[in-house]
Protein backbone atom coordinates (compact mmCIF):
# COMPACT_ATOMS: atom_id res chain seq x y z
CA UNK A 1 0.00 0.00 0.00
CA UNK A 2 1.63 3.56 -1.31
CA UNK A 3 0.65 6.25 1.69
CA UNK A 4 1.19 9.94 1.07
CA UNK A 5 2.31 12.26 3.80
CA UNK A 6 0.16 15.08 4.45
CA UNK A 7 1.58 18.07 6.30
CA UNK A 8 -0.34 21.18 7.85
CA UNK A 9 1.71 24.80 7.83
CA UNK A 10 1.09 28.46 8.46
CA UNK A 11 1.95 30.34 5.70
CA UNK A 12 4.70 32.22 6.33
CA UNK A 13 7.99 32.83 4.95
CA UNK A 14 10.36 30.34 5.83
CA UNK A 15 7.83 27.43 6.70
CA UNK A 16 8.47 24.98 3.52
CA UNK A 17 12.09 24.96 4.46
CA UNK A 18 11.55 24.08 7.84
CA UNK A 19 9.52 20.94 6.73
CA UNK A 20 11.32 20.20 3.85
CA UNK A 21 14.12 20.42 6.38
CA UNK A 22 12.81 17.57 8.23
CA UNK A 23 12.59 15.40 5.48
CA UNK A 24 16.21 16.25 4.36
CA UNK A 25 17.86 15.64 7.83
CA UNK A 26 15.82 12.58 8.23
CA UNK A 27 17.42 10.97 5.12
CA UNK A 28 14.13 10.86 3.09
CA UNK A 29 13.82 11.16 -0.30
CA UNK A 30 11.07 13.15 -1.60
CA UNK A 31 9.58 11.72 -5.20
CA UNK A 32 6.86 14.35 -5.66
CA UNK A 33 5.32 17.07 -3.68
CA UNK A 34 2.24 19.07 -4.00
CA UNK A 35 1.46 22.26 -2.47
CA UNK A 36 -2.36 23.06 -1.27
CA UNK A 37 -2.75 26.20 0.13
CA UNK A 38 -5.44 29.06 1.17
CA UNK A 39 -5.28 32.05 3.07
CA UNK A 40 -3.00 31.64 6.22
CA UNK A 41 -2.22 28.23 5.58
CA UNK A 42 -1.90 25.17 3.51
CA UNK A 43 -1.28 21.68 3.12
CA UNK A 44 1.93 19.92 1.91
CA UNK A 45 1.62 16.53 0.26
CA UNK A 46 4.74 14.35 -0.13
CA UNK A 47 5.18 11.48 -1.88
CA UNK A 48 8.61 10.13 -0.52
CA UNK A 49 10.27 6.53 -0.55
CA UNK A 50 10.48 5.96 2.83
CA UNK A 51 6.66 7.42 4.42
CA UNK A 52 6.60 6.04 7.76
CA UNK A 53 9.77 7.63 8.77
CA UNK A 54 9.23 11.14 7.21
CA UNK A 55 5.97 10.66 9.14
CA UNK A 56 7.77 10.16 12.43
CA UNK A 57 10.16 12.23 11.79
CA UNK A 58 7.41 14.91 11.47
CA UNK A 59 5.61 13.97 14.51
CA UNK A 60 8.82 14.25 16.32
CA UNK A 61 9.90 17.48 15.18
CA UNK A 62 6.18 18.56 17.04
CA UNK A 63 4.80 18.92 13.23
CA UNK A 64 0.93 18.01 12.19
CA UNK A 65 1.03 15.46 10.09
CA UNK A 66 -1.16 12.59 8.78
CA UNK A 67 -0.62 9.64 6.50
CA UNK A 68 -2.87 8.29 3.89
CA UNK A 69 -3.64 5.77 1.59
CA UNK A 70 -3.21 6.84 -1.70
CA UNK A 71 -3.09 4.81 -5.37
CA UNK A 72 -0.10 5.50 -7.86
CA UNK A 73 -1.03 4.71 -11.53
CA UNK A 74 1.49 3.62 -14.16
CA UNK A 75 0.47 6.19 -17.27
CA UNK A 76 1.77 6.29 -20.91
CA UNK A 77 3.54 9.27 -20.87
CA UNK A 78 1.70 10.88 -23.53
CA UNK A 79 -1.61 13.56 -24.82
CA UNK A 80 -4.51 11.90 -23.23
CA UNK A 81 -3.75 9.17 -20.95
CA UNK A 82 -4.00 11.24 -17.69
CA UNK A 83 -7.59 11.85 -19.20
CA UNK A 84 -8.55 8.05 -20.34
CA UNK A 85 -7.69 7.24 -16.92
CA UNK A 86 -9.64 9.94 -15.22
CA UNK A 87 -12.76 8.97 -17.59
CA UNK A 88 -12.52 5.09 -16.73
CA UNK A 89 -13.14 6.12 -13.11
CA UNK A 90 -16.38 8.65 -13.78
CA UNK A 91 -17.77 6.37 -15.09
CA UNK A 92 -18.11 4.11 -12.76
CA UNK A 93 -18.60 6.73 -10.39
CA UNK A 94 -15.14 6.85 -8.07
CA UNK A 95 -15.15 10.03 -6.44
CA UNK A 96 -11.72 11.77 -7.06
CA UNK A 97 -10.17 13.52 -3.80
CA UNK A 98 -7.07 14.69 -5.05
CA UNK A 99 -5.08 14.01 -7.75
CA UNK A 100 -1.42 14.97 -8.73
CA UNK A 101 1.37 13.47 -11.65
CA UNK A 102 5.25 13.51 -11.90
CA UNK A 103 7.60 11.81 -14.46
CA UNK A 104 10.01 9.16 -13.11
CA UNK A 105 12.12 6.31 -14.05
CA UNK A 106 14.53 5.58 -17.00
CA UNK A 107 11.65 5.24 -19.26
CA UNK A 108 10.09 8.28 -18.21
CA UNK A 109 6.99 6.63 -16.64
CA UNK A 110 4.13 9.19 -16.32
CA UNK A 111 2.92 8.49 -12.35
CA UNK A 112 -0.72 9.65 -11.42
CA UNK A 113 -1.46 10.00 -7.38
CA UNK A 114 -4.74 9.56 -6.76
CA UNK A 115 -6.80 9.87 -3.48
CA UNK A 116 -10.11 8.53 -4.18
CA UNK A 117 -13.11 7.56 -1.91
CA UNK A 118 -12.64 3.93 -2.45
CA UNK A 119 -9.97 3.17 -3.07
CA UNK A 120 -10.31 -0.89 -3.09
CA UNK A 121 -13.19 -0.13 -5.63
CA UNK A 122 -10.58 2.52 -7.53
CA UNK A 123 -8.11 -0.77 -7.37
CA UNK A 124 -10.32 -3.09 -8.70
CA UNK A 125 -11.40 -0.95 -11.90
CA UNK A 126 -8.46 0.18 -12.42
CA UNK A 127 -6.93 -3.78 -13.02
CA UNK A 128 -9.67 -4.62 -14.69
CA UNK A 129 -9.02 -1.76 -17.15
CA UNK A 130 -5.51 -2.92 -17.28
CA UNK A 131 -3.86 -0.08 -15.67
CA UNK A 132 -0.35 -0.89 -13.71
CA UNK A 133 -0.64 -0.15 -10.50
CA UNK A 134 2.36 0.65 -8.55
CA UNK A 135 3.05 -1.15 -5.40
CA UNK A 136 5.29 0.34 -2.54
CA UNK A 137 8.46 -1.54 -3.50
CA UNK A 138 8.38 -0.38 -7.21
CA UNK A 139 7.40 3.03 -6.44
CA UNK A 140 10.03 3.74 -3.95
CA UNK A 141 13.02 1.86 -6.37
CA UNK A 142 12.05 4.26 -8.70
CA UNK B 1 -20.84 13.42 52.52
CA UNK B 2 -17.39 14.29 54.37
CA UNK B 3 -16.73 17.82 55.82
CA UNK B 4 -13.69 19.16 56.90
CA UNK B 5 -15.87 21.61 58.89
CA UNK B 6 -19.57 20.63 59.32
CA UNK B 7 -20.45 23.06 61.69
CA UNK B 8 -19.16 25.65 59.90
CA UNK B 9 -19.97 24.54 56.62
CA UNK B 10 -23.73 23.22 57.43
CA UNK B 11 -24.40 26.39 60.19
CA UNK B 12 -28.15 27.68 59.18
CA UNK B 13 -28.40 30.76 57.55
CA UNK B 14 -29.89 32.67 60.53
CA UNK B 15 -26.92 31.87 62.43
CA UNK B 16 -24.62 32.42 59.99
CA UNK B 17 -26.23 35.59 59.33
CA UNK B 18 -25.89 36.70 62.66
CA UNK B 19 -22.32 35.42 62.75
CA UNK B 20 -21.15 38.11 60.00
CA UNK B 21 -22.82 40.91 61.36
CA UNK B 22 -20.89 39.96 64.83
CA UNK B 23 -17.76 39.79 62.66
CA UNK B 24 -18.27 42.71 60.57
CA UNK B 25 -18.37 44.61 63.82
CA UNK B 26 -15.39 43.57 64.59
CA UNK B 27 -13.85 44.00 61.51
CA UNK B 28 -15.05 47.23 61.28
CA UNK B 29 -13.42 48.33 64.44
CA UNK B 30 -10.39 46.10 63.95
CA UNK B 31 -9.86 48.40 60.40
CA UNK B 32 -9.70 51.37 62.71
CA UNK B 33 -6.44 51.12 63.52
CA UNK B 34 -4.94 51.24 60.26
CA UNK B 35 -4.29 54.64 58.47
CA UNK B 36 -5.79 54.06 55.50
CA UNK B 37 -9.43 52.89 57.73
CA UNK B 38 -8.83 55.19 60.53
CA UNK B 39 -9.64 57.79 58.46
CA UNK B 40 -12.41 57.15 56.55
CA UNK B 41 -14.38 55.01 59.25
CA UNK B 42 -14.29 57.73 61.64
CA UNK B 43 -17.79 58.81 61.43
CA UNK B 44 -19.42 55.22 61.01
CA UNK B 45 -20.57 53.75 64.07
CA UNK B 46 -20.64 49.88 64.65
CA UNK B 47 -23.87 49.66 66.09
CA UNK B 48 -25.97 50.66 62.57
CA UNK B 49 -24.86 47.36 61.45
CA UNK B 50 -27.69 45.11 62.61
CA UNK B 51 -27.81 42.88 59.44
CA UNK B 52 -25.55 41.62 56.62
CA UNK B 53 -27.10 44.17 53.81
CA UNK B 54 -25.93 46.75 56.41
CA UNK B 55 -22.54 46.63 55.04
CA UNK B 56 -23.46 48.94 51.91
CA UNK B 57 -23.50 51.72 54.69
CA UNK B 58 -19.13 51.59 54.33
CA UNK B 59 -17.42 52.50 51.20
CA UNK B 60 -15.89 50.52 49.24
CA UNK B 61 -12.16 49.69 48.91
CA UNK B 62 -10.19 49.91 45.18
CA UNK B 63 -7.39 47.78 43.67
CA UNK B 64 -6.20 51.62 43.56
CA UNK B 65 -6.81 52.46 47.60
CA UNK B 66 -4.58 49.52 47.80
CA UNK B 67 -1.63 50.65 45.48
CA UNK B 68 -2.33 54.09 47.02
CA UNK B 69 -1.64 52.60 50.90
CA UNK B 70 1.07 50.44 49.82
CA UNK B 71 2.72 49.12 51.74
CA UNK B 72 1.61 49.39 55.52
CA UNK B 73 -1.26 51.05 55.07
CA UNK B 74 -4.24 48.81 55.31
CA UNK B 75 -2.63 47.10 58.50
CA UNK B 76 -3.72 46.73 61.94
CA UNK B 77 -1.69 44.73 63.94
CA UNK B 78 2.01 45.63 64.99
CA UNK B 79 4.92 44.74 62.39
CA UNK B 80 6.15 41.55 64.56
CA UNK B 81 2.73 40.01 64.60
CA UNK B 82 3.23 39.88 60.47
CA UNK B 83 4.04 36.64 59.62
CA UNK B 84 3.64 36.09 55.68
CA UNK B 85 3.70 38.76 52.89
CA UNK B 86 1.96 38.17 49.16
CA UNK B 87 1.66 40.13 46.38
CA UNK B 88 -0.29 40.17 43.43
CA UNK B 89 1.35 39.71 39.96
CA UNK B 90 1.55 43.54 39.43
CA UNK B 91 1.17 42.83 35.74
CA UNK B 92 -1.33 45.96 35.78
CA UNK B 93 0.19 48.75 37.26
CA UNK B 94 1.77 48.68 40.37
CA UNK B 95 1.82 45.96 42.82
CA UNK B 96 -0.02 45.32 45.57
CA UNK B 97 0.99 43.58 48.95
CA UNK B 98 -1.25 41.89 51.75
CA UNK B 99 0.62 40.80 55.11
CA UNK B 100 -0.87 37.49 57.23
CA UNK B 101 -0.62 37.48 61.00
CA UNK B 102 -0.13 33.42 61.69
CA UNK B 103 -3.81 33.14 62.39
CA UNK B 104 -4.50 34.29 59.40
CA UNK B 105 -2.42 31.75 57.84
CA UNK B 106 -4.25 28.72 59.97
CA UNK B 107 -7.81 30.39 58.74
CA UNK B 108 -6.57 30.79 55.40
CA UNK B 109 -5.59 26.86 55.27
CA UNK B 110 -8.68 25.99 57.17
CA UNK B 111 -10.84 27.56 54.63
CA UNK B 112 -8.21 25.48 51.45
CA UNK B 113 -8.61 21.99 53.77
CA UNK B 114 -12.70 22.63 53.45
CA UNK B 115 -12.48 23.06 49.85
CA UNK B 116 -10.35 20.55 49.01
CA UNK B 117 -12.28 17.96 51.57
CA UNK B 118 -15.29 19.31 49.79
CA UNK B 119 -13.99 17.60 46.07
CA UNK B 120 -14.20 14.26 47.53
CA UNK B 121 -10.01 14.50 48.34
CA UNK B 122 -8.72 13.20 51.17
CA UNK B 123 -5.56 12.55 53.18
CA UNK B 124 -4.56 9.15 51.62
CA UNK B 125 -3.84 11.26 48.05
CA UNK B 126 -1.31 12.47 46.23
CA UNK B 127 -1.35 16.24 45.90
CA UNK B 128 0.79 17.61 43.08
CA UNK B 129 0.77 21.51 43.45
CA UNK B 130 1.41 22.24 39.64
CA UNK B 131 1.42 26.39 40.05
CA UNK B 132 3.52 29.33 40.36
CA UNK B 133 4.68 29.48 44.05
CA UNK B 134 6.57 32.42 45.44
CA UNK B 135 4.67 35.85 46.02
CA UNK B 136 1.58 34.92 43.77
CA UNK B 137 -0.58 32.97 46.62
CA UNK B 138 -1.56 30.06 44.41
CA UNK B 139 1.21 27.86 45.35
CA UNK B 140 1.60 28.41 49.00
CA UNK B 141 -2.23 28.35 49.63
CA UNK B 142 -3.40 25.46 48.22
CA UNK B 143 -0.11 23.76 50.09
CA UNK B 144 -1.02 24.91 53.06
CA UNK B 145 -5.05 23.66 53.16
CA UNK B 146 -3.47 20.24 51.13
CA UNK B 147 -0.97 19.54 54.38
CA UNK B 148 -3.48 20.42 57.01
CA UNK B 149 -5.67 17.59 55.13
CA UNK B 150 -2.68 15.44 55.29
CA UNK B 151 -1.90 14.68 51.49
CA UNK B 152 1.05 13.88 50.31
CA UNK B 153 1.90 17.03 48.79
CA UNK B 154 4.34 17.60 46.15
CA UNK B 155 5.15 21.42 45.56
CA UNK B 156 6.57 20.90 41.53
CA UNK B 157 5.74 24.17 41.10
CA UNK B 158 4.70 25.46 37.07
CA UNK B 159 6.84 24.37 34.22
CA UNK B 160 9.32 21.63 33.07
CA UNK B 161 6.65 19.58 31.78
CA UNK B 162 8.08 16.47 31.12
CA UNK B 163 9.49 16.39 34.92
CA UNK B 164 5.73 16.98 35.89
CA UNK B 165 4.74 14.27 33.84
CA UNK B 166 7.53 11.92 35.55
CA UNK B 167 6.19 12.92 38.83
CA UNK B 168 2.86 11.66 38.28
CA UNK B 169 4.48 8.74 37.34
CA UNK B 170 6.62 7.95 39.71
CA UNK B 171 4.05 8.90 42.52
CA UNK B 172 1.12 8.42 41.43
CA UNK B 173 -0.39 11.57 41.56
CA UNK B 174 -4.20 11.47 42.23
CA UNK B 175 -4.97 14.99 42.72
CA UNK B 176 -3.64 18.29 40.75
CA UNK B 177 -3.71 21.88 41.37
CA UNK B 178 -2.93 24.09 38.19
CA UNK B 179 -4.26 27.04 35.60
CA UNK B 180 -6.56 25.76 33.06
CA UNK B 181 -4.06 26.28 30.16
CA UNK B 182 -1.33 24.75 31.63
CA UNK B 183 -3.19 21.50 32.44
CA UNK B 184 -4.05 21.51 29.09
CA UNK B 185 -0.65 22.03 27.76
CA UNK B 186 0.57 19.08 30.11
CA UNK B 187 -1.93 16.52 28.11
CA UNK B 188 -0.13 17.84 24.82
CA UNK B 189 3.39 17.01 26.03
CA UNK B 190 2.40 13.52 27.34
CA UNK B 191 0.51 12.96 23.94
CA UNK B 192 4.39 13.40 22.74
CA UNK B 193 6.00 11.82 24.76
CA UNK B 194 3.59 8.67 24.26
CA UNK B 195 1.25 8.67 26.82
CA UNK B 196 -2.76 8.54 27.34
CA UNK B 197 -3.58 11.33 29.75
CA UNK B 198 -6.13 8.48 31.06
CA UNK B 199 -3.31 6.59 32.02
CA UNK B 200 -2.37 7.92 35.32
CA UNK B 201 -3.76 7.45 38.25
CA UNK B 202 -4.95 11.09 38.50
CA UNK B 203 -8.62 11.63 39.70
CA UNK B 204 -9.40 15.43 40.90
CA UNK B 205 -7.92 18.06 39.76
CA UNK B 206 -8.47 21.79 41.02
CA UNK B 207 -8.51 24.21 38.15
CA UNK B 208 -8.03 27.71 39.27
CA UNK B 209 -6.42 31.39 38.63
CA UNK B 210 -7.53 32.19 35.30
CA UNK B 211 -11.55 32.15 34.38
CA UNK B 212 -12.22 29.21 31.95
CA UNK B 213 -15.73 28.09 30.72
CA UNK B 214 -17.89 25.20 31.27
CA UNK B 215 -16.81 23.56 28.15
CA UNK B 216 -13.17 23.75 29.14
CA UNK B 217 -14.03 21.89 32.46
CA UNK B 218 -15.80 18.86 30.49
CA UNK B 219 -12.59 19.23 27.91
CA UNK B 220 -9.81 18.69 30.66
CA UNK B 221 -11.87 15.99 32.77
CA UNK B 222 -12.39 13.99 29.46
CA UNK B 223 -8.77 14.15 28.40
CA UNK B 224 -7.34 12.75 32.09
CA UNK B 225 -10.43 11.34 32.80
CA UNK B 226 -11.28 13.26 36.19
CA UNK B 227 -13.72 15.74 37.92
CA UNK B 228 -12.37 18.84 37.94
CA UNK B 229 -13.11 21.27 40.19
CA UNK B 230 -13.31 24.80 39.77
CA UNK B 231 -11.48 27.66 42.37
CA UNK B 232 -12.08 30.84 43.25
CA UNK B 233 -9.55 33.35 44.58
CA UNK B 234 -7.70 36.43 44.68
CA UNK B 235 -4.16 37.60 46.69
CA UNK B 236 -6.38 40.39 47.93
CA UNK B 237 -8.67 37.94 49.59
CA UNK B 238 -6.05 35.90 51.11
CA UNK B 239 -5.71 33.65 47.45
CA UNK B 240 -7.27 30.14 46.82
CA UNK B 241 -10.10 29.40 49.27
CA UNK B 242 -12.29 32.36 48.99
CA UNK B 243 -15.10 29.88 47.28
CA UNK B 244 -14.75 26.25 45.77
CA UNK B 245 -17.10 23.67 43.85
CA UNK B 246 -18.59 20.94 45.91
CA UNK B 247 -19.37 17.24 44.11
CA UNK B 248 -22.55 18.71 42.62
CA UNK B 249 -20.14 21.03 40.15
CA UNK B 250 -23.07 23.44 40.06
CA UNK B 251 -21.60 26.82 41.54
CA UNK B 252 -18.56 27.28 43.80
CA UNK B 253 -19.77 27.79 47.65
CA UNK B 254 -18.50 30.77 48.77
CA UNK B 255 -17.36 30.83 52.60
CA UNK B 256 -19.80 33.34 53.99
CA UNK B 257 -18.03 32.91 57.30
CA UNK B 258 -15.08 34.79 56.17
CA UNK B 259 -16.46 37.17 53.62
CA UNK B 260 -19.28 38.97 53.22
CA UNK B 261 -20.49 38.76 49.30
CA UNK B 262 -21.96 41.39 47.37
CA UNK B 263 -22.94 41.49 43.87
CA UNK B 264 -23.05 44.99 42.31
CA UNK B 265 -23.88 47.05 39.24
CA UNK B 266 -20.47 47.71 38.04
CA UNK B 267 -21.15 50.86 36.78
CA UNK B 268 -23.37 51.97 39.77
CA UNK B 269 -22.25 50.32 42.68
CA UNK B 270 -25.59 49.48 43.16
CA UNK B 271 -26.74 45.78 44.93
CA UNK B 272 -28.43 43.91 41.65
CA UNK B 273 -31.20 41.91 42.55
CA UNK B 274 -30.09 37.70 43.50
CA UNK B 275 -29.05 36.00 40.17
CA UNK B 276 -28.42 38.99 38.39
CA UNK B 277 -24.88 39.49 36.91
CA UNK B 278 -22.73 41.76 38.28
CA UNK B 279 -19.19 42.44 40.15
CA UNK B 280 -18.45 40.53 43.47
CA UNK B 281 -17.62 42.86 46.11
CA UNK B 282 -15.94 41.42 49.29
CA UNK B 283 -15.30 41.86 52.72
CA UNK B 284 -13.05 39.75 54.46
CA UNK B 285 -14.86 39.24 58.14
CA UNK B 286 -12.20 37.28 60.07
CA UNK B 287 -8.13 38.76 59.18
CA UNK B 288 -6.29 40.17 61.33
CA UNK B 289 -3.49 41.53 60.12
CA UNK B 290 -5.02 43.37 56.81
CA UNK B 291 -8.77 43.67 56.82
CA UNK B 292 -10.02 44.90 53.94
CA UNK B 293 -13.52 46.46 53.77
CA UNK B 294 -15.98 45.91 50.67
CA UNK B 295 -13.46 45.44 47.95
CA UNK B 296 -14.18 45.61 44.37
CA UNK B 297 -13.25 42.61 43.04
CA UNK B 298 -13.42 43.64 39.33
CA UNK B 299 -14.82 39.75 38.63
CA UNK B 300 -18.39 39.19 37.28
CA UNK B 301 -20.77 36.58 38.18
CA UNK B 302 -23.81 35.79 39.92
CA UNK B 303 -25.85 33.95 42.59
CA UNK B 304 -26.58 30.57 41.69
CA UNK B 305 -30.55 30.97 42.73
CA UNK B 306 -32.13 28.42 42.16
CA UNK B 307 -34.21 28.29 45.25
CA UNK B 308 -32.83 25.32 46.92
CA UNK B 309 -30.05 24.19 49.30
CA UNK B 310 -27.22 22.57 47.64
CA UNK B 311 -27.77 19.02 48.43
CA UNK B 312 -24.45 18.49 49.17
CA UNK B 313 -25.64 20.24 52.48
CA UNK B 314 -23.78 23.14 52.94
CA UNK B 315 -25.93 26.35 53.21
CA UNK B 316 -22.96 28.69 51.95
CA UNK B 317 -24.19 30.31 48.76
CA UNK B 318 -22.94 29.63 45.43
CA UNK B 319 -21.44 32.01 42.76
CA UNK B 320 -21.76 30.95 39.01
CA UNK B 321 -18.03 30.60 37.02
CA UNK B 322 -16.45 33.91 36.48
CA UNK B 323 -17.50 35.26 33.49
CA UNK B 324 -14.64 37.68 33.15
CA UNK B 325 -13.30 40.82 34.72
CA UNK B 326 -14.80 44.01 34.34
CA UNK B 327 -12.33 45.21 32.33
CA UNK B 328 -11.95 42.46 30.46
CA UNK B 329 -15.10 42.90 28.80
CA UNK B 330 -14.16 44.35 24.68
CA UNK B 331 -16.02 46.35 22.70
CA UNK B 332 -15.85 45.77 18.95
CA UNK B 333 -18.00 47.48 16.60
CA UNK B 334 -20.11 48.70 19.46
CA UNK B 335 -21.23 45.25 20.58
CA UNK B 336 -19.89 44.23 24.12
CA UNK B 337 -18.09 40.87 24.25
CA UNK B 338 -16.08 38.60 26.88
CA UNK B 339 -13.27 36.49 25.64
CA UNK B 340 -15.32 33.37 27.30
CA UNK B 341 -17.59 33.81 25.45
CA UNK B 342 -15.34 32.97 22.01
CA UNK B 343 -13.77 30.33 24.42
CA UNK B 344 -16.46 28.66 25.30
CA UNK B 345 -17.15 28.20 20.98
CA UNK B 346 -13.78 27.30 20.97
CA UNK B 347 -13.94 24.58 23.12
CA UNK B 348 -16.72 22.66 21.75
CA UNK B 349 -14.82 21.90 18.35
CA UNK B 350 -12.58 18.79 19.14
CA UNK B 351 -10.79 19.77 15.98
CA UNK B 352 -9.32 22.98 17.98
CA UNK B 353 -6.47 22.39 20.43
CA UNK B 354 -6.50 24.11 23.82
CA UNK B 355 -4.31 27.22 23.10
CA UNK B 356 -6.20 29.98 21.81
CA UNK B 357 -5.52 34.09 20.96
CA UNK B 358 -7.62 36.83 20.60
CA UNK B 359 -6.84 39.59 18.68
CA UNK B 360 -8.60 43.12 18.20
CA UNK B 361 -7.37 45.61 15.58
CA UNK B 362 -8.63 48.78 14.36
CA UNK B 363 -8.26 48.31 10.00
CA UNK B 364 -9.82 51.90 9.17
CA UNK B 365 -12.33 53.24 10.96
CA UNK B 366 -13.43 49.76 11.48
CA UNK B 367 -12.93 46.85 14.49
CA UNK B 368 -11.47 43.86 13.70
CA UNK B 369 -11.87 40.66 15.28
CA UNK B 370 -9.29 37.69 15.03
CA UNK B 371 -9.33 34.28 16.68
CA UNK B 372 -6.31 32.43 16.61
CA UNK B 373 -6.58 28.61 17.03
CA UNK B 374 -4.28 25.75 17.17
CA UNK B 375 -5.31 22.94 15.22
CA UNK B 376 -5.75 19.35 17.25
CA UNK B 377 -2.54 17.61 15.61
CA UNK B 378 -5.16 13.78 16.14
CA UNK B 379 -7.68 15.28 14.20
CA UNK B 380 -5.73 16.47 11.05
CA UNK B 381 -6.08 14.50 8.38
CA UNK B 382 -4.49 16.69 5.33
CA UNK B 383 -7.58 17.13 3.84
CA UNK B 384 -7.44 20.95 3.14
CA UNK B 385 -11.28 21.17 2.05
CA UNK B 386 -12.73 20.14 5.75
CA UNK B 387 -10.31 22.51 7.19
CA UNK B 388 -12.17 25.47 4.98
CA UNK B 389 -15.36 23.80 6.32
CA UNK B 390 -13.85 24.20 10.08
CA UNK B 391 -13.29 27.32 9.45
CA UNK B 392 -16.20 28.27 8.02
CA UNK B 393 -17.92 26.54 10.61
CA UNK B 394 -16.02 28.39 13.99
CA UNK B 395 -16.91 31.57 12.14
CA UNK B 396 -20.23 31.46 12.03
CA UNK B 397 -20.69 29.79 15.88
CA UNK B 398 -18.63 32.20 17.27
CA UNK B 399 -20.61 35.47 15.05
CA UNK B 400 -23.84 33.46 16.38
CA UNK B 401 -22.45 33.39 19.69
CA UNK B 402 -21.02 37.33 19.99
CA UNK B 403 -22.67 39.43 17.21
CA UNK B 404 -19.30 40.26 15.61
CA UNK B 405 -18.05 37.71 12.91
CA UNK B 406 -14.54 37.10 13.42
CA UNK B 407 -11.68 35.71 11.02
CA UNK B 408 -10.73 32.32 12.03
CA UNK B 409 -6.80 31.74 11.69
CA UNK B 410 -5.55 27.94 11.99
CA UNK B 411 -1.81 27.72 13.76
CA UNK B 412 0.23 24.85 13.85
CA UNK B 413 -0.03 23.15 17.20
CA UNK B 414 2.17 24.99 20.01
CA UNK B 415 2.87 28.10 17.46
CA UNK B 416 0.60 30.36 20.02
CA UNK B 417 2.12 31.74 22.73
CA UNK B 418 1.48 30.49 25.88
CA UNK B 419 2.45 30.99 29.62
CA UNK B 420 2.84 29.00 32.68
CA UNK B 421 1.48 31.68 34.85
CA UNK B 422 -2.23 33.14 33.82
CA UNK B 423 -2.61 33.07 30.11
CA UNK B 424 -2.84 36.02 28.02
CA UNK B 425 -5.52 35.70 26.05
CA UNK B 426 -6.75 39.32 24.71
CA UNK B 427 -4.20 41.35 22.61
CA UNK B 428 -5.90 45.00 21.86
CA UNK B 429 -4.24 46.72 19.66
CA UNK B 430 -6.32 49.99 19.00
CA UNK B 431 -5.22 51.95 21.66
CA UNK B 432 -7.13 55.10 22.86
CA UNK B 433 -10.61 55.91 21.04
Amino acid sequence: MVKQINVFSEDRPGKLDRITGVLADANVNILAVKISSDEGYGVFQFLVDDPEKGFRAFKQAGITVSLKEVLTVGVENKPGSLHHMLDTLRKDNIDIEDCHGFVAGREKKGIIVLEVSDPAAARRILEQRGYSLIGSSELYSL
Amino acid sequence: MTFWDENAETLPRDKLEELQVKRLKDTVARCRKSIFYGNRLKDIEESRFRKPEDVALLPFTTKNDLRMNYDFGLVTVPRDEIVRMHSSSGTTGKATVIFHTRRDIETWSDLVARCIVMTGANKADVFQNIISYGMFTGGLGLHYGAEKVGMLTIPSGVGNTKRQIQLMKDFNTTVFHATPSYILYVSEVMVQEGYDPKEFDLRIGFVGAEPHSEQTRQRIEDIYDIDAFNSYGMSELNGPGVAFECEEKNGMHFWEDQYLLEVVDPRTGEKLAPGEEGELVVTTLGREAMPIIRYRTGDLARIVDDGDKCSCGRTHVRISRIKGRCDDMLIVRGVNLYPSQIEDVLMSFPEVATNYQILVEREGALDSLTVKVELYPKMFDGDLRKLKKLESDITKSIQEEIVVRPKVEFHEPGSLPRTEGKAVRVIDTRGGM
